[in-house]
C-alpha cells in the first residue's frame, strides 16, 4: 500500500514538472504577426546636407477630456538641393553660384525607444482615456511643426546656410578647378 | 556642437525615460539616394490551429473564449539615405591627365544610414467588437517598437537593401560629378574609395 501511494506521488510530481518544463520551453504568446518590409521608393537626388539634429521632445496633446504624455527623439536634417543650382559661368575662370533654399527634413529616430508613452488619462471619470490613432497622429504632426520652428528660432538654418556656403565653395573648386563664389539671397533661410 | 538638454518632470517611468538629450552636428554630406521602407504589422487573435506549444494553446483557447473580435493593421515607412562624407575628399583626390584628356575623381566610399521614420503611424485596418479592449496608443507605440526591430534585422541581414540604394547613388554620384568635372572635351572617370 504504501508502495502504491509513493508511486503515485512520484506519478505527479513527474507530471507537474513536464508540465512546467513544457510550459517553460514554449514559444511566448504574440498576438502581433510581423511583414516582410517592402522597398516603396528608391530615388536619386544630389542634396547636400550640413546639420543633423537629434532631439528628445515632449510629446503633449489633449483631445477633449483626453489627454497624452509621450516621449519622443527626432531627427533633422538641413539640406540643399543640387541638382537645381543656379551656376553663372563669369568668363572663364569664374562660377558663380546662388544657394537655393534649404530643405528641413523633420523624422521620428529609428533608434530604440524613440517614442514612450509615459501618460494617458481623462477628466472623465466615465470616459475611456484612448486617443483613436487619427487624433494621436494629430497631436504628433503639431509636434513635428514646432520642432520645424524651433530649428528656424534657434539658428540651426542660419548656420546650415552659412556651412553650405563654405562646403560648397570648396567642393565646387576642386571639381572644377575654377574659382566658385556661392552666394547667399536669404542667410536666415526660407521658414514656411 | 554639442548640447546637452536634460530632464522634464513626469511621474511615471525609469529615470532614462526623463533624460531629454538634444545634439546639433555640423556634416557635410552629399546625399545621392534615397530609400523609403515601409513596414506592416498585424495584429489578431491566436487560433488554436496555429498555436505553437503549451503558452500559445492556453493563450489561444482564452482567445476564443472571449466575445468579440480584435483585428487591426498597423504600417509607416522608414527612410534610409546614401551619402558620400565630403570631409574626405582629399585636393590629391582630383587628378588630371592632360596627355589623355582624363579628369579622375576619386570619391569617398558610399555610406548608408537611417533618415527616420514616419511619425504618423498608419491604421490600414481596425475593428474591434464586442467586450474587446481597445487598441491604445501605449500598445500602438510597443508595436512601433518591434516593427522597427524587425525591419532593422531584415536589413541588416537581407543585403538587397543597402545594395539598391548603393547602386543608385554610384549612378548618381557618376552622372553628377561627371557633368560638374566635364570641360573642353576631356573625359571623366569617376571612382569610389573602399569602406
Amino acid at each position: 500500500m504504501k508502495t502504491i501511494r509513493l508511486i503515485i506521488i512520484f506519478v505527479i510530481v513527474i507530471a507537474i514538472a513536464g508540465v512546467v518544463v513544457w510550459w517553460q520551453m514554449s514559444p511566448e504568446v504574440s498576438r502581433v504577426t510581423m511583414h516582410k518590409a517592402e522597398i516603396k521608393d528608391v530615388r536619386a537626388m544630389a542634396q547636400l546636407c550640413t546639420v543633423d539634429i537629434t532631439e528628445d521632445v515632449p510629446v503633449k496633446g489633449s483631445v477633449g477630456p483626453r489627454h497624452i504624455f509621450a516621449r519622443q527623439t527626432v531627427n533633422g536634417s538641413i539640406s540643399f538641393d543640387l541638382d537645381n543650382l543656379t551656376m553663372e559661368e563669369i568668363g572663364d575662370s569664374v562660377i558663380k553660384v546662388t544657394l537655393p533654399p534649404e530643405i528641413v527634413e523633420i523624422y521620428e529616430s529609428t533608434e530604440p525607444n524613440s517614442y514612450v508613452i509615459i501618460d494617458q488619462w481623462t477628466d472623465d471619470f466615465f470616459d475611456s482615456p484612448n486617443l483613436t490613432t487619427a487624433q494621436e497622429n494629430a497631436i504628433k504632426s503639431k509636434v513635428r511643426d514646432n520642432f520645424r520652428k524651433k530649428i528656424y528660432a534657434k539658428g540651426y538654418v542660419k548656420r546650415a546656410r552659412a556651412e553650405a556656403v563654405e562646403n560648397l565653395t570648396s567642393m565646387l573648386s576642386a571639381m572644377t578647378g575654377k574659382r566658385v563664389t556661392v552666394t547667399d539671397p536669404s542667410p536666415a533661410g526660407y521658414p514656411k | 556642437m554639442l548640447a546637452i538638454a536634460f530632464f522634464s518632470g513626469c511621474n511615471t517611468g525609469d529615470s532614462m525615460q526623463n533624460t531629454f538629450y538634444s545634439e546639433v552636428k555640423s556634416v557635410n554630406k552629399l546625399v545621392l539616394a534615397q530609400m523609403t521602407i515601409s513596414k506592416m504589422a498585424t495584429i489578431d487573435d491566436l487560433s488554436l490551429s496555429e498555436a505553437k506549444g503549451l503558452k500559445q494553446s492556453v493563450a489561444a483557447i482564452g482567445d476564443a473564449m472571449k466575445i468579440g473580435n480584435r483585428k487591426a493593421a498597423y504600417s509607416y515607412d522608414t527612410y534610409m539615405r546614401a551619402f558620400i562624407d565630403l570631409t574626405n575628399l582629399q585636393p590629391t583626390d582630383v587628378t588630371v591627365d592632360e596627355s589623355s584628356k582624363t579628369i579622375t575623381l576619386t570619391l569617398p566610399a558610399i555610406q548608408t544610414e537611417y533618415v527616420g521614420r514616419d511619425a504618423e503611424i498608419r491604421e490600414d485596418h481596425y475593428r474591434v467588437t464586442g467586450l474587446r479592449s481597445e487598441i491604445d496608443a501605449e500598445e500602438r507605440a510597443k508595436i512601433k517598437e518591434q516593427m522597427n526591430t524587425a525591419l532593422k534585422t531584415e536589413v541588416e541581414q537581407n543585403p538587397v537593401f543597402r545594395d539598391k540604394l548603393s547602386l543608385q547613388a554610384r549612378g548618381k554620384a557618376n552622372t553628377y560629378f561627371s557633368s560638374l568635372a566635364a570641360r573642353d572635351g576631356y573625359n571623366v572617370i569617376v571612382k569610389f574609395k573602399e569602406s
